[in-house]
């Protein structure tokens, strides 16, 4: 053995005696130390009334009927007046992942460092994804994130919430007075990819939370949010906000996708009313234009936009029951693949219905009825419209929800 | 500012920025994709046609054939010699909806094809038209070049 393979080995045996030592040496207590386990759990039955793609399996042009569950257990730790740790674990229709695993430096309220793997800030609904802080049983559909009809045909929403991804965030807010707040955030994260297909056509989701979770585009998404909160009195307060982000998926890292969003926010006593709007641009591989229902266009043929936008207004009636009327919807438009995201193939696997022009509306009335303060019952009916029929010649779509949520 | 001006203002200030987006995007080229005709404007049906495979168009056969593209065939020598030699670059493309549908193009394109002088140069820019269609389409034609071509009179 040569002195200088001797003197590494020597090295590795001190570095491990001394992460050895450094484990089981008696530690002071850390009193400071403040921990919080919180949790909510979901269950949601989804009848839809008719329609031949809705009571398909689960697969590319098929809606998910029957019981679904939604589970996350959080616990949040306060390390020291400046340092914080959150960890989520959730469970749903893709099994276990983890939703949150980060650290939270806060140097002072308007400089926030944080660390690991979150969902970046975009919106304002992405901050009540859980099922627990939404009265209806699910998402609105620029959120959507697989429950919406025809699902495979949209490729679910415009971004699906929650989008965890590792990265950096820092954020912060100021407070003018005790009248208006700005906040604000800026971000570098992994972002969404599509590593499987060939040609990639779209984002593919499923890659965000399979193995691997790790991507190998050096440049990182980036992005940013801004809000303005004015507070009129203790029970007026209106947010505005605006949220942008900016990133590559494919292999390469020449497919670029730019999302948009601007969110606003009423509420008057108990009474909320909130509108948010979101524009997603995606550039495509056109190297392959047999998997295009349309010929490539030779000015602007290389993207397409998906817009989405909701309202909804929260009215309590009671103690008991509160009521929730929205209205969602998408509108994409651009040249549409006939290959099936994330499956890897070269060629068309399938005519999609969608085409250069496509819309979906649906309108929402839910009741919610808290048997408890943290059990509640949910119901709601959805009218659903589509701009292009199924293969019955159904335009129009009738479902329902009933579910109940609880929380700790 | 009071507490119901800041109120207003953000109302406001909602509103424009709500409507000037909605107005942006509506004509914003950045925003505004274009495509071309549809390429599969050939009557195949999306409820026929849920996998890749021979089912969208076989020779000689109806749409949504699910006859076997490259089996013996009695048909035209052109269809006999790429059954024989392309058979691979044939069934892509019947399983192609696109391809299968740039085929119609093209036996409807050739079919018009006049037989004087002119014909020569109208055949050449209907296999020209096919290939365009895409690497599916340039694979036949690159086969049935090496293997048939003059028993399929590719130019």
């Amino acid at each position: 053995m040569s002195v200088s393979r001797r003197s590494v080995t020597l090295f590795a045996c001190l570095l491990t005696l001394g992460v050895l030592l450094g484990l089981f040496a008696p530690r002071p207590l850390r009193a400071a130390e403040e921990y919080n386990f919180a949790g909510s759990a979901q269950l949601d039955y989804h009848y839809v009334a008719s329609g031949p793609r809705n009571q398909d399996v689960p697969g590319p042009s098929s809606t998910f009927q029957g019981f679904t569950m939604e589970a996350g257990l959080k616990v949040a730790v306060d390390i020291s007046d400046h340092l914080s740790a959150n960890v989520k674990a959730c469970y749903g229709c893709h099994g276990f992942d983890i939703d949150m695993a980060y650290f939270d430096y806060r140097a002072r309220d308007e400089f926030n460092l944080r660390v690991g793997r979150f969902s970046p800030s975009f919106g304002a609904f992405n901050l009540r994804h859980d099922p627990a802080n939404h009265m209806l049983s699910d998402k609105p559909l620029p959120y959507d994130m697989g429950r919406m009809l025809r699902k495979g045909d949209w490729n679910n929403g415009v971004l699906p919430s929650p989008f965890p991804s590792s990265g950096v965030e820092i954020g912060g807010s100021h407070w003018a007075g005790t009248t208006l707040q700005f906040d604000y955030a800026l971000y570098a994260v992994t972002g969404f990819k599509n590593y499987n297909d060939p040609h990639p056509t779209d984002l593919n989701f499923q890659e965000t939370h399979l193995p691997y979770f790790v991507g190998s585009a050096v440049r990182p998404a980036t992005g940013a949010r801004l809000a303005f909160t004015a507070r009129g009195s203790a029970t007026v307060d209106a947010t505005l906000g605006a949220s942008g982000m900016l990133g590559s998926y494919d292999l390469k890292s020449e497919l670029t996708y730019v999302i948009v969003g601007a969110d606003f926010a009423l509420r008057v006593q108990r009474t909320a009313f909130r509108f948010e709007y979101l524009l997603r641009r995606q550039q495509f591989d056109t190297q392959n234009p047999d998997i295009f229902k349309y010929a490539i266009a030779e000015r602007g043929g290389d993207f397409f936009t998906k817009q989405g936008a909701f309202a909804e207004v929260e009215q309590p009636l009671s103690s008991l029951f509160d009521v929730t009327a929205r209205v969602d919807g998408m509108l994409r438009r651009g040249n549409v693949s006939n290959l099936a995201i994330g499956s890897g193939a070269d060629a068309a696997t399938s005519l999609s219905p969608l085409a250069y022009r496509s819309y979906v509306i649906r309108e929402t009335l839910g009741l919610e009825c808290a048997l408890e303060r943290n059990f509640r019952l949910k119901g709601s009916a959805e009218f659903w419209q589509f701009s292009y029929p199924d293969s019955l010649g159904q335009k129009t779509a009738l479902s329902m929800h009933v579910g109940a949520v609880g929380s700790f | 500012m009071t507490h119901w001006q800041a109120f207003y203002v953000l109302g406001f200030g909602a509103a424009t920025v709500s409507g000037a987006l909605l107005l942006s995007i509506s004509g914003c080229s950045l925003v505004d994709p274009q495509a071309g005709a549809p390429q599969a404007a050939c009557g195949i049906s999306s409820a026929s046609s849920s996998a890749a495979g021979p089912a969208y168009y076989g020779p000689g056969s109806s749409h949504a054939s699910a006859a076997p593209i490259c089996a013996a065939s009695t048909g035209s020598a052109c269809d006999m010699c790429e059954n024989a030699h392309c058979c691979a670059s044939r069934s892509a493309c019947y399983g192609d909806p696109v391809c299968a549908c740039a085929d119609l193009g093209l036996d409807e394109c050739l079919d018009a094809a006049p037989s004087g002088a002119d014909s020569a140069s109208q055949v050449a820019r209907c296999w020209s038209a096919f290939s365009a269609h895409g690497t599916i389409e340039q694979e036949r034609v690159a086969c049935e070049r090496a293997w048939c071509k003059s028993e399929c009179a590719v130019p």
